[in-house]
């Protein structure tokens, strides 16, 4: 029994590090501060751990891990007494958009700000846009049919590109 | 910038993340058996709290039948004890069948919001009943139990009971002005806002 665990365990952790930046991604977006990141991406990894045994390849991992992580990023509560135990990198704490050409970088983050300051689920929306998922994919993840994805998008679109030009003004 | 420009960066910082490799084997290890704040699980485990306080409390309820002689205002006082005893566990039950299907693994995520808000709304309102109830139950409770552990019928000396009961309602009402719009109001209309959103999510 303890030999299956620990073979599931190494197999849980080999699929986390070829799926981090999914992982890193959806922390960044809904996160506010690095304590509140670290938080977070802990919680996934834990919910995805528990869902582990249960994983049966219905759909991608990529999939089934989107979902696990918004679900639990929009479900979120900050834990005030959390005393945490493991130490995490440093790199949580730095955006890798920091890796930008300087020309590119201040758009990029005014861009971010709004889809950070969009409601949670049109987030989650834009970040499976970002990520090149399909309409298809898209929709399963978020539970919408796939004609109702585009409308939002290019509704979201407009409203972004509408609120750039108003702030660069 | 727009989206589509913005899309192509974003990709590009797939290879700045894997480079760092934040997600080394013993940091995934230590984060898979560690808790923090989820809140179905917050929720669960507090309605699970509360069930288990209820049955037993029903129990010693249940057990002390024998104990509620006396006056008219006794009896009723434990029968609405009882009925809001029972009614509580019951409905506790019935929220941990729901939060159990909050399948925060497979569920799609807008379908796990809206159920999420569905069940806050649901206990912020049982929250209210209860604060409402709240001096008729303190006063039918703080009745059977000096009745149940001293043997003594307060309606017996209703003239020195009255007084502090009268004190320890008006106390409540004024506390509870205090809270209500406070917490419970605040929590219902953030709530409200939040199905609204998912709502409107879900509308094509």
């Amino acid at each position: 029994m303890n030999q299956i665990k620990s073979q599931q365990e190494d197999a849980f952790i080999k699929l986390m590090q070829e799926h981090q930046k999914l992982v890193y991604k959806v922390v960044n977006l809904y996160a506010g501060d690095a304590e509140e990141r670290k938080d977070l991406f802990q919680e996934i990894i834990l919910q995805a751990w528990k869902a582990y045994p249960r994983f049966k390849a219905q759909s991608s991992v990529g999939t089934w891990l989107y979902r696990i992580s918004l679900n639990t990023a929009i479900n979120h509560k900050r834990s005030q007494k959390h005393k945490q135990v493991t130490v995490y990198p440093d790199v949580l704490d730095h955006a890798a958009v920091f890796y930008l050409p300087d020309d590119k970088k201040e758009e990029y983050l005014l861009l971010q700000k709004m889809i950070e300051d969009l409601p949670r689920l049109e987030k989650a929306l834009v970040l499976l846009y970002l990520e090149d998922k399909s309409y298809k994919e898209i929709a399963e993840i978020m539970g919408i049919s796939p004609s109702n994805v585009g409308t939002k998008l290019s509704r979201i679109k407009e409203q972004l590109k509408r609120k750039a030009q108003l702030l660069t003004q | 910038m727009e989206l589509d420009n913005m899309k192509q960066m974003w990709q590009k910082l797939d290879e700045t993340i894997e480079r760092q490799n934040i997600m080394n084997e013993k940091l995934i290890r230590n984060m898979m058996y560690e808790r923090t704040g989820n809140a179905v699980r917050i929720l669960s485990n507090t309605e699970h709290l509360g069930f288990i306080t209820g049955v037993l409390l029903l129990i010693v309820l249940l057990s002390q039948v024998n104990k509620m002689d006396g006056s008219t205002g006794v009896i009723i006082s434990y029968v609405f004890t009882l009925i809001i005893g029972v009614a509580s566990t019951i409905f506790g039950w019935y929220k941990i069948q729901i939060l159990s299907k909050l399948n925060i693994h497979e569920a799609p995520v807008a379908q796990l919001t809206e159920q999420t808000e569905r069940f806050r709304m649901m206990i912020i309102k049982e929250r209210l009943i209860f604060i409402i109830l709240g001096p008729l139950l303190i006063g039918a409770f703080y009745i059977v139990m000096t009745k149940m552990v001293n043997g003594i019928d307060v309606f017996d000396n209703i003239g020195v009971i009255w007084p502090k009961v009268l004190f320890a309602t008006v106390l409540y009402i004024v506390i509870l002005l205090g809270v209500y719009n406070q917490y419970y109001f605040r929590n219902i209309r953030q709530i409200k806002k939040s199905l609204d959103e998912v709502k409107a999510f879900l509308k094509n």
